[in-house]
């Protein structure tokens, strides 16, 4: 398995996530990325670690959410990970559903799923090539029918 | 900045902190300071402390990555109540002291050194190498 290009830790904290889509922007620094491909990966990582924050971990407990960058050839990799009960319905989400289809919309694959220790993971592939699919349809209906469940992480 | 304002912002200062882990490479000194930045501007550092930090992270990407044991640097930052601290690991044996010494700038000496408040070298908490801890008081 490879070694994470970067690997950031932090508690899962609304707070936190700036320091997370922060980082991310070294990216444009470190390889000169198009603003477009980097706004994209910034809001798809930032919507994964939404979730962490918003879903991982309730009443008030709190729990780590580590981030892992990747990049392979003219793909970048990045998991969002957390210890928290996992990706399921939740129909009292204060949320309206829409952050995973959001993030399917812009990267090329989404995985959700857990590691070898049970940890919940988002594993992400952006392709540092070619324009995400973001515009096929960019209508909201399109979003919440990719939507399975109302509600869900 | 009004009395009024300059309580409300001591009231929004953040006590945070982060874990890194950069492989070698173009990443980690942009990763790095962006990460130092933001946990120094939300702990409501001074501008001037901040540039400090921002040179010591400069020396820190230039140097520190030809000491790591195994390709990787792992960063520890943390700030609270006016106290900053950055915690270098994943170096190599006697690399922590190596790295002070190569932060020399003519006239002025160790960056690492003239920069902060405290610098120690620590043993790895787990397994060989050592732990570079720097501290700076705003």
């Amino acid at each position: 398995m490879t070694t994470p290009d970067m690997q950031i830790a932090l508690p899962a904290r609304a707070e936190n996530i700036a320091i997370v889509r922060h980082a991310f922007g070294a990216l444009e620094d470190a390889y000169a990325l198009d603003a477009q491909t980097l706004s994209d990966i910034r809001l798809a990582v930032t919507e994964a670690c939404t979730n962490v924050v918003v879903h991982a971990y309730p009443d008030g407990r709190e729990g780590p959410m580590e981030v892992f960058a990747t990049l392979l050839g003219d793909e970048l990799t990045v998991v969002v990970r957390d210890e928290g009960k996992g990706i399921g319905p939740r129909p009292d989400s204060p949320g309206l559903g829409l952050g995973l289809p959001l993030i399917a919309s812009l990267t090329e694959s989404v995985q959700l799923g857990r590691d070898d220790e049970e940890r919940t993971e988002v594993r992400m592939t952006f392709s540092l090539t070619n324009a995400p699919h973001r515009y096929d349809d960019p209508s909201p209906e399109a979003a919440f029918d990719a939507a399975d469940t109302p509600g869900a992480r | 900045m009004s009395e009024e304002l300059a309580l409300h912002s001591e009231e929004l200062a953040y006590e945070s902190s982060a874990s890194l882990r950069l492989a070698k490479g173009p990443l980690v000194g942009p990763v790095l300071c962006r990460v130092v930045s933001i946990v120094l501007a939300r702990a409501n550092c001074p501008m001037d402390r901040m540039d400090d930090a921002m040179l010591i992270c400069d020396a820190l990407s230039a140097h520190a990555p030809t000491h790591s044991t195994d390709g990787h640097l792992a960063f520890s930052v943390s700030a609270r109540g006016g106290q900053f601290e950055l915690r270098v690991g994943e170096l190599a044996e006697q690399a922590a002291s190596r790295l002070v010494g190569d932060a020399v700038l003519p006239g002025v000496g160790s960056v690492l050194e003239r920069m902060t408040d405290q610098l120690r070298i620590e043993a790895a908490p787990d397994g060989p190498g050592e732990e570079l801890v720097l501290g700076l008081s705003f």
